[in-house]
């Protein structure tokens, strides 16, 4: 009796787990007629608002929805296609001209721009995004002060006047980024605060549909977009914070197009005959940075002996698997006016002894490292460090703390030593390195203070001439290296993998991905 | 024979079985509340023990220090957490739970348009679980030291053992990675299909009820790995509880008694055994419950499942506070509620417990 029971148990079972695995495996139905294009992103977005977002995800949302008065332009390097951020095309200003000494720029609407309600895009918005932008707090206000804009007006529906209070090479460069998206001024004047968190209204090729920021964002074409339109009438970022689970599905052709992946997935895939990779070398650099204001760091000698004692060649070929590229400045190559004059450190534990013993630390010294957790490969870049440091005698400990944890750190300054990665909102040397090293900046962490440079960054912001500003650039970086406020490690490669079929994928040196290009 | 007892009265009060089950009711909830006040406090202090600047998270590293302190005054971030507590919690007696940084929508919104997601899962590891945990746990007792009695073991040890996060890894690598069997792991429905209306907001139910055939097949083949993956702590639970209770309740005079007495197998293990054995089962499924709550943080992460799990995931990695004390509180509440539940269900089972 018993027995019947356990075999008609044991069947049921058997046929109940036939069925889940039918129900698993059961082929898809007919499919929805137009197949969107999914891309798997490594985290949710933080913030829509277009004056307030930072983050890799929340910036390409915006991007793809809003339009600002001109974009960057794309230039052919070595055969292929790529955007640069120092020349520019028109989006919603067909052309633009600017008086004798650059101070007032006129920009020309078109006039069949939309936003995706069907209001009309006209110079009352450009004004009121900018004017209301550079009062509010945010990076727009931020951004119109590095890009010296005093005021904005309406000459009329079709034509705005940007003053500056003086010549500024950034501007341009500046009023191209997402932060200066135009917005609906009828929609915005009504909008709470915390609207924008969660809205899109642009005119740009796409608008958002839908947004779950634990999960997923659904664009769609805009039917009142003024331009060519996109391919894809539908695009679905995937907000998959697990690399390996992004790298399953581009691999598998779950998603389409995915991002940030790590070394190892990247070179696992490169062998896979169904995706392919793009690979260009970002302006994201890593660097160790010491807190010239905690002895014995701020010892010029003692820097300059550890930038003797870093395996830079180790960091980029068995961490990084060559997803990095080396780094001899503390300005990115690519960046205008980059140069290695001054940098002339080589994994050299020798000199390094020396430099230490001239220094008054023979003996070593013992330091504490704070590093970011969430990085794995700053977890193996410390470890390797700690390694070679211990050679010379200078012990390395190590703190491992969250990320939100050392963002609250980094803020106030209070580490001895940390490693950061710095990609600059504005691809200009004078941006750049006034953030990272100018003297009594918030965001100098090292506390790097040097009144030669700041004086030269000074000079070099009001100079019109490029020529010399060009110069003076070369000049502080030359001092820069020389005087190691960073142990400059690498700089990262930005690889975006597509799956089989997908093409179109244009590089941007601000790594958002321009959907609409897509095909 | 045995004569099922009935239902105690809930209001008279039956000899020697303590006071009526609704005093005993009320008393709970009012012993709720202490445990819940608890909790919350022990997740707004832990939200806050970690050094990090919700203001910095909003306002992003490249800004200035007036900014990041402008957005702190916004955020109440500059009262004492005391006052922020207090503040919070008379505002929840109004309703009002606060707002996400990240959505910029009030949190019980938020959590009202993820929670259907999270119930789907959970029920639907629940029928998984108990669907195979319930004759496996009968069978290892019946045929204790056999080849099934061994797999059933082997099968609740790696459950126990194997972490939910590592096992949804595992799950997709195989079924969807290796096999091709698998759904991509992106959610609860494919991209290709919209969601049908929503009736109960339950997307496999609603599909069903609409008709979609390929909407529901979508979602079921979408629920059914993380559902696996949520269900194994179950599974090896349940499947061993039921399985030492039962082996407990056989060695009793009565069930002796009964078998002497030419009762059928079926009766003798099914309806006394298995009755008398359920009462600690039960008591334990609902402790299970909170696991897979718990579980379903873990799961909707790795499975990128649109429901509270993955919704509290994001307000951590972006210290979003309010929706953390939010879900710590409605947490510790159903899990209260539950247990009371559990409590009520198990004297409803056994005539034999008293309650105080």
């Amino acid at each position: 009796m018993l027995k019947k029971a356990l075999h008609r148990t044991v069947g049921s079972l058997a046929a109940a787990a036939a069925l889940l695995l039918g129900s698993v495996s059961a082929p898809a139905a007919t499919q929805a007629a137009s197949t969107p294009l999914v891309i798997a992103y490594p985290g949710s977005p933080r913030t829509l608002d277009t004056w307030l977002a930072y983050d890799l995800t929340s910036d390409a949302m915006i991007l793809n929805v809003y339009d600002q008065l001109i974009t960057y332009a794309q230039v052919k390097v070595g055969g292929q296609t790529q955007g640069t951020l120092n020349a520019y095309a028109p989006m919603l200003a067909t052309r633009w001209t600017s008086n004798a000494d650059h101070t007032v720029y006129t920009f020309y609407l078109r006039h069949n721009a939309e936003f995706s309600n069907g209001d009309p895009v006209t110079a009352a918005d450009v004004v009121w995004t900018y004017q209301h932008g550079m009062k509010a707090t945010g990076n727009l206000s931020f951004l119109a002060t590095e890009g010296a804009i005093k005021s904005v007006a309406a000459v009329n529906p079709y034509e705005v006047e940007i003053t500056l209070s003086h010549p500024d090479s950034m501007f341009l460069s500046i009023i191209a980024m997402y932060p200066f998206s135009i917005l609906d001024a009828k929609v915005a004047a009504k909008a709470s605060g915390t609207y924008w968190n969660s809205h899109e209204l642009g005119s740009g090729p796409y608008e958002l549909q839908s947004l779950d920021p634990a999960s997923q964002a659904v664009f769609v074409r805009n039917p009142h977009y003024w331009g060519p339109k996109p391919h894809y009438a539908k695009v679905i970022l995937k907000f998959i914070t697990d690399a390996s689970v992004r790298q399953q599905l581009v691999e598998s052709g779950g998603v389409q197009v995915a991002l940030a992946l790590s070394p190892l997935a990247l070179q696992t895939l490169a062998k896979s005959p169904v995706v392919n990779e793009h690979t260009n070398l970002s302006e994201d650099i890593v660097f160790f940075g010491m807190n010239e204001q905690d002895p014995p760091f701020n010892h010029e000698l003692v820097r300059q002996a550890l930038s003797y004692a870093v395996p830079y060649s180790t960091l980029i070929h068995q961490v990084e698997l060559n997803q990095a590229s080396a780094l001899d400045s503390s300005v990115p190559v690519g960046m205008p006016d980059h140069t290695g004059a001054g940098w002339n450190y080589s994994y050299n534990l020798t000199k390094a002894k020396a430099l230490l013993a001239q220094a008054g630390y023979a003996k070593g010294f013992t330091f504490t490292f704070t590093l970011d957790a969430s990085q794995p490969d700053w977890v193996q870049d410390a470890t390797l460090l700690q390694a070679s440091f211990a050679k010379l005698g200078v012990t390395m400990k190590i703190a491992q703390v969250s990320d939100s944890e050392y963002q609250t750190l980094l803020n106030a300054h209070k580490m001895q030593a940390y490693i950061e990665q710095w990609d600059s909102f504005v691809n200009d040397p004078g941006y750049h390195l006034g953030f990272l090293l100018a003297g009594g900046m918030a965001t100098n962490a090292a506390n790097y203070s040097n009144p030669t440079v700041n004086k030269l960054l000074t000079q070099a912001e009001f100079d019109p001439n490029a020529a010399q500003r060009a110069s003076l650039y070369q000049r502080i970086q030359t001092i820069i290296n020389q005087q190691a406020p960073f142990l400059d490690l690498y700089q990262y490669k930005w690889t975006v993998v597509t799956y089989q079929g997908v093409s179109g994928y244009v590089f941007y040196p601000d790594q958002l991905l321009r959907f609409w290009a897509f095909k | 024979m045995d004569a099922g007892l009935p239902l105690p009265s809930i209001t008279a009060r039956p000899e020697g079985r303590g006071p009526p089950i609704l005093t005993y009711v009320l008393r709970r909830i009012l012993m709720m509340v202490p445990v819940i006040l608890g909790v919350f406090v022990v997740a707004f202090l832990l939200a806050r023990v970690i050094p990090a600047n919700p203001a910095l998270m909003v306002v992003g590293q490249q800004s200035t220090a007036a900014e990041v302190h402008a957005e702190e005054l916004a955020l109440g971030l500059n009262l004492p957490l005391w006052l922020q507590m207090w503040h919070f919690l008379l505002a929840a007696l109004h309703g009002n739970f606060g707002m996400s940084i990240v959505t910029g929508q009030p949190v019980l919104t938020d959590l009202a348009q993820r929670f259907p997601a999270t119930v789907e899962l959970t029920v639907a590891s629940v029928v998984i679980a108990v669907a195979v945990a319930l004759p496996l746990g009968i069978l290892s007792a019946l045929y204790k030291d056999s080849w099934i009695d061994w797999l059933a073991h082997v099968i609740a040890l790696t459950g126990v053992s194997m972490p939910l996060f590592w096992l949804g890894l595992l799950l997709i690598m195989v079924f969807y990675s290796a096999l091709h069997i698998a759904p991509a792991p992106l959610g609860d429905l494919s991209v290709l299909y919209t969601q049908p209306p929503p009736i109960t907001h339950i997307l496999v139910l609603d599909a069903l009820l609409e008709g979609q055939w390929a909407v529901f097949w979508s979602a079921l083949r979408h629920l059914i790995l993380p559902a696996l993956a949520l269900s194994t702590g179950t599974i090896s639970v349940l499947t061993r509880m039921l399985r030492a209770s039962m082996l407990d309740v056989m060695r009793h005079d009565y069930i002796r008694t009964a078998r002497a007495k030419g009762a059928s197998a079926w009766r003798v293990y099914m309806v006394h055994t298995l009755r008398n054995a359920l009462v600690p089962v039960v008591t334990i499924f609902g402790l299970q419950l909170g696991y897979l709550l718990g579980g379903a943080v873990l799961v909707e992460t790795v499975f990128n499942w649109p429901g509270v799990g993955s919704y509290v995931t994001s307000a951590i990695l972006a210290s979003d506070y309010a929706p953390v004390e939010v879900f710590a509180l409605l947490s510790a509440v159903l899990y209260s509620v539950i247990n009371l539940c559990v409590d009520v269900v198990n004297a409803a089972i056994d005539p034999r417990i008293t309650y105080f």
